[in-house]
């Protein structure tokens, strides 16, 4: 047998893989590039036809022989497949190791095909799509049953079964539908682990018919059919809740995920932290696993990302030929600490930081580092403004040294409460999505890290312990500011540790009027409506947003509850119970006085709107219906001044690149209100759940936009439920003057759709940005002749219209 | 907390209109020139000068529309502006000519100008009046929406016809094939919406079927002329025509379906045919002050070449 012997084995060409390879042989290393497919990175070579694929983390640089940026599947299987070739990497193909042995400086790999490959060290970058889950029942082998789908448009007029619950079948079923009739199989009785877009489009697909779905659907058996009467080619047994059924297809398309191909893995004598089938291999800093010389780099040993991929195997070949390599991350890192005393090394910045702030403690220092990556570090005068009263802006704060103040008045700058190192604020826009709640001023000596909303909801999301301690402090802090600002922290802490944090669907009733009134509830975030029955009719008399609360009168006049209080939208309510809210009071007599002369102020309130018949109510609760309830700038036209000329359209086509991002005529109208198709800047825009280049930010001001770094996936369109963005494509048409075009008619007119007569155009998404680059205000709203069109606060709105 | 442009900042550019009138009528009751009052006064020549300048101004907003870009002032303050300065060169022209008109090009500019203001005040009508009818006719749907509601009702009428007869088919193809919805100009605009609505589109239809049934009654058996003559209507007409021919009553029930059908369909019509006219009304007067306006232009130029070409 021909063995050939190098000084590294790379098991694997995907990223991480053909990037060792090309390092290895840019620094002459003798090397060989392990590949059981017949071309490289195979798993984005059976990416579906088109597929945009991201360049996470965006600014992590790139270090590699290889060039790797965001673009389509093609694009880039092009760039590596020539990246490859130029740097003289020794690739087998069809070469699938089918065993390790030996150890460091004397490694065997055994290939399928009898052959065999020594070397002293060996790099394992196979990944985990290498071993797909399969059916795992009798014929789940049989020719038309895949687990992958190159391009969905070589299918027509077949009849294909999806098998899976997650984006990669949704994506499929929804590409396939186009020309075939899809069913898909659900194990559940909903699609709960797709992403937020895939989760609409497939909803909308099922309602309107264009594809079947069987839920709580288990697969039994496939049989290969030979000319069937139906002429369809696979019989699929199929256990439902109502028992076994059969479905006649032609495909079986099962896209169940895949695991880390452990048997073998484990053969290689490399070890698992435990029995659970996801879990990976752990590996040194090096990427060495438990095995020397043998290491592990990309998603097997828990790094998924293709740039991580990629740099892992440049970094991996430097540290087998004995060479230091900083992180690729340390330089960004280095900067932002640069201009801090004393911390400009990071590896001692962030011990610092698991040190001194107790949220971060329990990070991994890698969780650290890409925390840091999106975050800045800053160093503000002491007397600066760090945060600014009413701002919408919703970054997150924690002081790594000094301290900072908090202005609990914002009408007096003298009453102000000290924060110091550790600590953190911010957070009440963060969860709330309201304006900034407080002015705050950096102290002596201040050093703060700045984290943008994305970042710190994935790290609330992903580790409890920082969402814990922040949801503590959320509370301590909402009730000082709304409920008892002069009762000390210390005090309230208790009162903290009773209190629930409770959620609401909208239109839920959080409590009725005849209820036993038992709890306070503080709006923590979304919005709520308060209704009482008027002539037998249940009607809308006031509407709260976050920061009020509700439920406080039956409490203190001992009764049953007064009114029926519901969710507007989805909405957070801090549930405070009775009992402690009375003790607070009974220690507080100020504070009790206090709150019995508010209510008094409510008791008086709702009487009067009860007199006046609850006509505004009406108003209210069509606003809400329209989900006006998390808005924070609506479009409201009037009616009975607006005169149909779209003068609003062409000033927002005309200063919007040709197209009219405002929809006036669509949308509901309630009495003469009307409330057109466009954006609403919600409290939480759900726009920016789930954009890949995290490309949709808000001002300080509240305007929420879309920056250019847009790749045009359509997220955010399928994600807003008011249907106010649309994608186009950018670029203006040349324009005659509008001197030319009203004497000479020289077309388009001023204020003119721009139709673009380039197919192929990308389009990008684009939606109102309330003229924020604009003096003056919105187009629409200054273009409007009568005055019919407005834009303001719907809280402002509801207050008036009461 | 809309604020219509009549009343934008509480009035202010009628305060200014009502001093900009004053100031004019007040000189021209202290003017006491040795020739009677006319253009050729000093204050003739400054009334003018206001005048020309206001004219262009005005016209001027026609510009200030389509700059979209325009950060300063909302459109709103100018319309607002427009409309109260635009009334007083009522005042000032004619103050200006000091009451002399004759069939000259001077009078022509000052005829125009009257033209163009009254155009504008039928604009103001049309714009304080029918964007509230409108709304109310509209209910809240769309016009498109009330198309395909027609639409709609005209393929289930026509399903539901075939049930029933011959007869019936014919009276419903007849009545979508007279429906016709906005017409000519002179129909958009004045045309009477209800008897537009029932005319072309749907009584007609039923006239036909109302004859041949009467006669049919006629012919027939006295209970059915009795039951005929208590109740008037299209409805009962059909039901005798039916008794005769001994329907049983799944037919009747078609039939009464057909007629409701019928009814929602004209009222739809109507509100279709009215909402049109509501529109034509607030556009069609844009269609006679621009052209006016560009005429008054060209007449202002006129008489103010002819004014220093031959002094």
């Amino acid at each position: 047998m021909a063995s050939a012997s190098v000084k590294i084995a790379i098991v694997g060409a995907g990223p991480g893989g053909l990037s060792a390879a090309a390092r290895a042989a840019a620094t002459n290393t003798s090397h060989v590039l392990l590949e059981a497919a017949p071309q490289l990175a195979n798993t984005i070579f059976r990416y579906q036809k088109g597929k945009h694929v991201m360049a996470e983390p965006g600014v992590l640089p790139l270090r590699a022989e290889v060039g790797f940026e965001a673009g389509t599947r093609e694009k880039i299987l092009k760039t590596w497949s020539a990246g490859v070739h130029k740097s003289g990497a020794q690739v087998r193909f069809k070469s699938e190791v089918s065993a390790i042995k030996g150890s460091k400086g004397k490694f065997i790999l055994a290939l399928a095909g009898g052959d065999e490959v020594r070397a002293e060290h060996v790099v394992l970058g196979i990944g985990l799509q290498g071993n797909l889950r399969k059916l795992e029942v009798p014929g789940d082998d049989l020719p038309c049953v895949q687990y992958q789908l190159d391009d969905p448009d070589e299918y027509h007029d077949e009849t294909i079964v999806i098998v899976g619950a997650g984006d990669a079948a949704i994506e499929n079923a929804l590409a396939l539908a186009a020309n075939n009739t899809v069913i898909i199989l659900n194990r559940r009785d909903e699609f709960s682990r797709a992403k937020d877009g895939n989760l609409k489009g497939i909803m909308r697909g099922i309602e309107s018919g264009q594809l079947e779905c069987i839920y709580n659907a288990s697969p039994k058996r496939v049989d290969a059919l030979n000319q069937d009467p139906s002429g369809r080619r696979l019989r699929f047994m199929v256990k439902t809740k109502e028992g076994e059924t059969e479905v006649l297809c032609d495909r079986i398309v099962a896209r169940l995920g895949a695991l880390p191909p452990r048997k073998f893995v484990e053969a290689c004598g490399i070890e698992f932290p435990n029995d659970d089938p996801a879990a990976v291999p752990a590996v040194s800093p090096r990427y060495e696993s438990n095995v020397p010389g043998l290491y592990i780099i990309g998603a097997l040993a828990g790094y998924p990302l293709i740039k991580q991929c990629i740099n892992q195997g440049y970094e991996v070949v430097e540290f087998i030929c004995g060479r230091e390599v900083e992180p690729a991350d340390e330089g960004l890192l280095r900067a932002k600490f640069a201009h801090v005393p004393g911390l400009t090394k990071v590896n001692k910045a962030i011990a610092t930081i698991k040190r001194d702030v107790p949220l971060f403690a329990g990070l991994t220092p890698l969780q650290l580092r890409e925390f840091l990556l999106d975050s800045d570090i800053r160093t503000p005068a002491p007397g600066e403004v760090v945060v600014q009263f009413n701002d919408y802006t919703n970054t997150f704060f924690s002081i790594l040294r000094g301290s900072a103040h908090i202005r609990l008045d914002p009408s007096d700058p003298t009453r102000t409460l000290p924060l110091g190192q550790g600590k953190f604020f911010g957070e009440m826009s963060l969860i709330s999505g309201r304006r900034r709640a407080a002015t705050v001023i950096a102290g002596e000596d201040c050093v703060l890290i700045e984290t943008p909303r994305r970042s710190m909801n994935k790290l609330i999301q992903s580790v409890e312990s920082v969402r814990r301690e922040i949801d503590e402090t959320f509370l301590l802090r909402a009730i000082r500011m709304h409920i008892a600002p002069e009762v000390s922290e210390d005090d309230l802490i208790e009162v903290v540790h009773t209190a629930r944090i409770r959620q609401f669907n909208p239109g839920e009733v959080i409590f009725k009027a005849g209820d036993v009134a038992d709890s306070l509830h503080l709006i923590r975030t979304g919005s709520v409506t308060v209704s009482h029955e008027i002539g037998g009719r249940d009607v809308v008399i006031a509407y709260l947003p976050s920061g009020n609360y509700v439920g406080e009168l039956a409490l203190l006049t001992d009764s049953p509850r007064t009114a029926t209080v519901r969710a507007a939208v989805a909405t957070e309510t801090i549930q405070l119970p009775g009992v402690v809210f009375r003790e607070l009071l009974a220690c507080f007599p100020d504070l009790d006085a206090e709150l019995k002369l508010k209510a008094q102020g409510r008791l008086r309130e709702t009487a009067r709107l009860r007199a006046s018949q609850g006509a505004a109510g009406n108003m209210i609760e069509f606003l809400v219906q329209q989900g006006i309830g998390e808005a924070t700038d609506v479009l409201l036209i009037d009616e009975t001044l607006c005169i149909g000329c779209d003068n609003c359209e062409k000033a927002c086509a005309d200063t919007h690149k040709g197209t009219s991002l405002l929809d006036r005529e669509a949308g509901p109208s309630f009495a003469t209100l009307h409330v057109p198709t466009s954006c609403r800047h919600c409290e939480h825009p759900h726009c920016m759940k789930d954009c890949p280049p995290d490309a949709i930010h808000r001002t300080p001001e509240g305007e929420v936009y879309i920056a250019d770094n847009c790749i045009g996936c359509g997220n955010c369109q399928q994600n807003c439920p008011y249907g106010v963005i649309q994608m186009a494509v950018k670029g203006e048409p040349k324009k005659p003057s509008l001197w030319q075009w009203l004497l000479l008619g020289k077309g388009p007119a001023p204020g003119d759709e721009f139709h673009s007569t380039d197919k192929h155009a990308p389009k990008k998404a684009v939606k109102c940005d309330m003229c924020k680059d604009q003096a003056g205000g919105p187009a629409c709203v200054r273009a409007c002749p009568t005055g019919a069109a407005i834009r303001v606060s719907p809280q402002e709105f509801m207050a008036i219209s009461r | 907390m809309h604020a219509s442009f009549l009343s934008y900042r509480n009035f202010f550019y009628l305060k200014i209109a009502l001093g900009l009138t004053g100031v004019a009528v007040l000189a021209y009751a202290l003017h006491n020139p040795t020739e009677p009052p006319n253009g050729g006064t000093w204050l003739g020549y400054t009334l003018g000068t206001v005048g020309a300048a206001l004219i262009g101004w005005l016209a001027w907003f026609g510009v200030r529309k389509r700059r979209y870009h325009d950060t300063q002032n909302r459109l709103a303050a100018w319309l607002s502006a427009h409309v109260y300065l635009g009334t007083t060169l009522v005042i000032i022209t004619t103050l200006h000519s000091g009451f002399q008109l004759g069939w000259n090009v001077h009078s022509i500019a000052y005829v125009l100008t009257l033209l163009v203001v009254a155009s504008g005040f039928y604009g103001l009508y049309a714009y304080v009046t029918y964007p509230r009818l409108l709304t109310a006719n509209r209910g809240g749907v769309t016009r498109d929406a009330l198309i395909a509601e027609v639409a709609e009702l005209d393929r289930e009428c026509l399903m539901l016809s075939d049930q029933v007869g011959k007869d019936a088919h014919q009276v419903v193809l007849h009545s979508i094939e007279e429906t016709v919805l906005g017409g000519s100009v002179w129909d958009q605009l004045f045309g009477d919406p209800a008897r537009r609505a029932a005319a072309a589109s749907v009584s007609e239809g039923l006239d036909v079927v109302k004859q041949r049934i009467e006669a049919r009654i006629a012919r027939g058996a006295p209970e059915v002329r009795q039951v005929a003559e208590q109740d008037a209507t299209a409805i009962s007409f059909l039901a005798g025509h039916m008794l005769v021919e001994g329907a049983g009553p799944e037919r009747l029930e078609k039939i009464r379906r057909l007629f409701d059908l019928i009814s929602r369909k004209r009222a739809l019509v109507e509100r279709i045919q009215r909402d049109i006219q509501y529109q034509s009304r607030l556009a069609f007067w844009l269609y006679l002050h621009v052209p006016l306006s560009v005429g008054l232009l060209a007449a202002l130029f006129a008489h103010i070449f002819s004014v220093f070409f031959y002094w």
